[in-house]
């Protein structure tokens, strides 16, 4: 791969390029899903390609290919140059890097077991225990379950000198149970977020998110859901899991502290942010106890790396001190203009893709609670377990969070089950409401593997490392 | 970009490196170039090519899957020997009866090469206007160029070739925004200038929005937001799979009211403005299906999965295999009315203008219930006119109910990048805002 990075390189350095960099990607992935005790997905992928990056004018090029032919990395280089030229047309001003070391390095995921050489066999085999457990709950009409496996190896080189190969490892899945009876459906998922859960290790993860344990316990749970009244429109005390706070974490903070759209190249599709550079260091975004971080180099988060697609260093940094919000997500482009050097979040989804700020581990930091202490602690509210979907404006102020379930809480303890409870309102007036937070016995670094952002969109994965926290007076449920 | 010929000679090659019960061949070849621009200034550029392919290979009711980012002969060969060894590993599928029997279909359509200049000029036509208005511009051009061919061991052979191309502008003062978009098989299509007029119109009227509380209002949805909704509706339900599984709406509703007698929508692939084949990723040709009549459900789409399943043809809306989703309307048309956009505005005492949605996300899919926040252009309406730009709200709506609640349904429509759909625009009663934001 060094040789074919080379042949960019100089073909880049010929054409008298400002900057350039070259990321050769090989990634193999595998896709296993049951539904209803039929294997509906067993699939293997292969991708491999390259994706080079110039500044030429004082402008950026991108061009990539999946041809890997020495005569198609010298074409495609050329072609990146033009790209860039046409783009220095309408430049606003010449692209300028901050300073970085030139790099020579390796990286690998710490993996125990090798997901793809595990048996096909064993993985069906306990997709179909999860999913014979959910069926034997009457009522259930639709088991599903799934496990996905990546295995990234990536090679990046830049004219500065800098030259990093990366091997990631990804592994997860998740199992949902759905009941269905006169034209009314109940959901559960287990482990609760977003219809799986991810990280950056082997095939030991999987063996310790015990779904054929959990199967029966959320089958039961969405049969419940059928019979289950909605909450009533009302403003109240709510405890919320590990998974939800990590979606709040992720719409309300990790997007927002983005510095590019900060700046506003993300207008166009995805917006701006509340969060402009005048107000960090200065504006009470949450309550003393909130502590959120960004943090690329926790074992095991699925925004975990050793280097981002930039060359930069993973790193941590805080983006939200003792309820002040202090810091961005950055780039070599973007951090000089705040005075900073990056703090390495720049990363794409595969090779012909450009690197953008994405989340790495960005993590609400643990308080010292336990989560049934928290409930005993709490009169009257709401707990509410496993976000679906998320909705929140075009700066990241007015959000909405749609949910499962939740239980009432009556005097310290949870009550009546409530169907899909949504809560709403402005980012930072539920942050600065967060009371209590549990302890690192129930932090978990929760995946998402499909954070999108850019045009054309890329699908990202990103993680937070989260436990369960308590907000006062939060807008739930909705008017009949 | 390979000729069909070159196509053909890698799949019939693809079909032979196993000996598979049934095989299946899809090749892609994409080129793309996406502009985007902010800040009045391009500062994204790219170009890609890619080469790909997905195979299935079945042994009884055993189906082994496989996609590579590659058409080189040997790769090819390779992965569909993988897909031949994941389906050995395989359990039956009951419900898998065959692959389809198809007759060959051919769609090639008129395919211009797109330069970074050429989109770099459409960018400069926009930002000139942007800066000749004192707005500041941004948005996002894309020009895609896509060959296709699907093969299977029982006959299917469809070829296509096809381009489309995209055009987003944002523009905008300190404090509000308007947006434009536009959609076609050919990029020469676009006029940056007028495209970047109407978002400079929408900027300058909504300048310095005021707000006003939420509640139910008169509101004149634009196609980019009708879009957005109907989107929606067809992720929840237009497809078998959620249909047979009972969660969809028009699941046990075939042949009963299900929303306003205006409304029909249709998948209409033979629309001269569609994007894409007329054929699915199992080569089957994509048939025009009604899905709602004048309120009543109609029918679902199928592929040759869940087509079996009812003992019914596939109706050839297919999407890449194996997946967990099942078949998919990708050309939605809600049919046109007569109104004219004046005639919809004059209509409206007190109202509200919303040009394009954002963030839409469901809340109940039982009740098509979906929420998210207006943008880029949210306008009052007071007797008929549009009056001032009000803030950006929350609506919370039930899909169905807002499309029973429409009251004009204007003639002229348009393709959105947005779902892929040709809608019109639509003047609903009791469109309900729920929240509303700082902006």
């Amino acid at each position: 791969m060094k040789d074919l990075a080379d042949v960019a390189l100089d073909t880049l350095s010929q054409q008298k390029a400002t900057y350039g960099d070259i990321r050769l990607i090989d990634t193999f992935s595998e896709s296993i899903q049951v539904k209803n005790g039929n294997v509906t997905v067993l699939k293997r992928s292969q991708e491999r390609g390259f994706g080079i990056r110039v500044i030429r004018n004082g402008a950026w090029g991108f061009a990539a290919s999946s041809d890997l032919s020495r005569e198609s990395i010298q074409r495609v280089a050329l072609l990146a140059v033009k790209v860039a030229q046409a783009s220095s047309t309408l430049k606003t001003e010449d692209i300028r890097l901050g300073e970085t070391e030139k790099i020579v390095d390796t990286y690998e995921t710490p993996v125990k077991l090798d997901p793809l050489a595990v048996p096909i066999e064993d993985k069906i085999g306990l997709l179909l225990e999860a999913d014979e457990g959910m069926r034997g709950i009457e009522g259930i009409k639709i088991a599903q379950s799934k496990l996905n496996f990546w295995k990234t190896k990536k090679l990046f080189a830049s004219t500065e000198g800098s030259l990093i190969e990366q091997e990631i490892v990804e592994s997860g899945g998740g199992i949902t149970a759905t009941s269905v009876k006169n034209g009314e459906t109940g959901s559960r998922t287990y482990p609760g977020f977003l219809g799986g859960h991810y990280k950056t290790m082997g095939y030991e993860f999987i063996d310790s998110l015990a779904f054929a344990e959990n199967a029966g316990r959320i089958a039961e749970e969405a049969v419940a859901l059928l019979v289950a009244p909605e909450m009533e429109e009302t403003t109240t005390t709510v405890i919320v899991d590990g998974p939800m706070v990590a979606i709040q974490i992720h719409e309300t903070v990790g997007h927002p502290t983005e510095l590019d759209r900060v700046f506003g190249t993300e207008v166009s599709l995805a917006g701006t942010s509340h969060l402009t550079p005048d107000k960090m260091g200065n504006l009470r975004f949450a309550s003393q106890i909130v502590n959120i971080t960004a943090d690329a180099t926790l074992p095991g988060g699925l925004g975990t790396f050793g280097y981002d697609d930039e060359g930069t260093p993973a790193q941590k940094s805080y983006l939200i001190r003792e309820g002040t919000f202090t810091g961005y997500l950055t780039s070599r482009e973007t951090a000089p203009l705040i005075g900073q050097n990056s703090n390495g979040t720049m990363r794409a989804a595969g090779w012909g893709h450009i690197p953008l700020i994405r989340m790495t581990n960005v993590n609400l930091e643990p308080g010292d609670w336990k989560l049934e202490d928290l409930i005993a602690d709490t009169d009257e509210g709401l707990f509410i377990v496993s976000p679906t979907a998320p909705s929140i404006d075009d700066k990241r102020l007015n959000y909405h969070v749609s949910t499962e379930v939740g239980w009432r809480i009556k005097n310290g303890k949870l009550a009546e089950m409530v169907k899909r409870p949504s809560y709403s309102g402005i980012s930072y007036e539920l942050w600065r409401e967060c009371d209590a937070i549990c302890s690192r016995d129930e932090w978990e670094i929760w995946g998402v593997p499909n954070c999108g952002k850019g045009e054309p969109m890329q699908s990202m994965h990103v993680a937070h490392g989260a436990s369960p926290a308590r907000f006062r007076k939060v807008k739930v449920g909705r008017k009949k | 970009m390979k000729s069909r010929e070159q196509l053909q000679e890698i799949a019939e090659s693809a079909l032979r490196a196993v000996q598979g019960d049934q095989v299946e061949v899809g090749l892609d070849v994409t080129e793309m170039g996406v502009t985007r621009f902010a800040n009045s200034g391009i500062h994204q550029n790219i170009a890609r090519e890619t080469e790909e392919f997905r195979g299935r290979v079945i042994l009884g009711k055993q189906i082994g899957g496989i996609s590579v980012v590659s058409l080189d002969k040997d790769r090819v060969s390779e992965g569909m020997r993988a897909a031949h060894e994941l389906a050995k590993h395989q359990r039956d599928d009951p419900d898998f009866k065959s692959l389809p029997e198809s007759v060959p279909v051919e769609h090639i359509d008129r395919v211009a090469t797109v330069t970074p200049e050429e989109r770099a000029q459409c960018v400069q036509d926009i930002v000139k206007v942007a800066r000749g208005n004192n707005l500041t511009a941004a948005g996002v051009i894309y020009t895609i160029d896509t060959t296709a061919e699907i093969m299977n061991s029982l006959g299917a052979n469809s070829f296509g070739r096809t381009s489309y191309a995209h055009v987003d502008a944002t523009l905008m003062t300190d404090n509000s925004s308007g947006f434009t978009t536009a959609t076609a098989k050919d990029f020469s299509a676009f006029d940056g200038r007028a495209l970047a007029e109407t978002a400079s119109e929408k900027a300058i009227l909504s300048r310095d929005p005021v707000e006003i509380p939420p509640g139910k209002y008169l509101t004149l949805l634009e196609p980019p937001a009708v879009a957005e909704l109907l989107a929606f509706l067809n992720y929840i339900g237009f497809g078998a799979r959620a249909f047979q599984e009972g969660s969809s709406f028009m699941s046990g509703k075939i042949g009963k009211r299900i929303t306003g007698d205006k409304i029909t929508v249709v998948d209409d692939v033979n629309h001269p403005d569609t994007l894409g084949f007329r054929f699915d990723a199992e080569g089957v040709p994509t048939n025009e299906v009604t899905l709602i009549e004048k309120g009543t459900a109609r029918n679902v789409v199928y592929d040759s999965y869940y087509a079996h399943k009812e003992g019914k043809p596939s109706t050839g809306h297919a999407i890449e295999q194996p997946n967990p989703y099942g078949p998919y309307a990708r050309n939605l048309r809600l049919l046109p009315g007569e109104s004219t956009r004046e005639d919809m505005l004059a209509s409206i005492d007190k109202g509200i203008l919303i040009t394009r949605l954002w963030y839409t996300r469901l809340v109940d899919p039982d009740k098509t219930l979906v929420t998210g926040m207006t943008r880029d252009g949210t306008f009052l309406v007071e007797n008929g006119k549009i009056s001032k730009g009000i803030k950006n709200m929350r609506y919370t709506a039930n899909i169905l109910e807002t499309l029973a609640n429409a009251i004009m349904i204007s003639g002229e429509q348009s393709l959105q990048w947005f779902g892929g759909s040709i809608v019109p625009s639509l003047l609903v009663r009791d469109f309900n805002f729920t929240g509303k934001t700082e902006y």
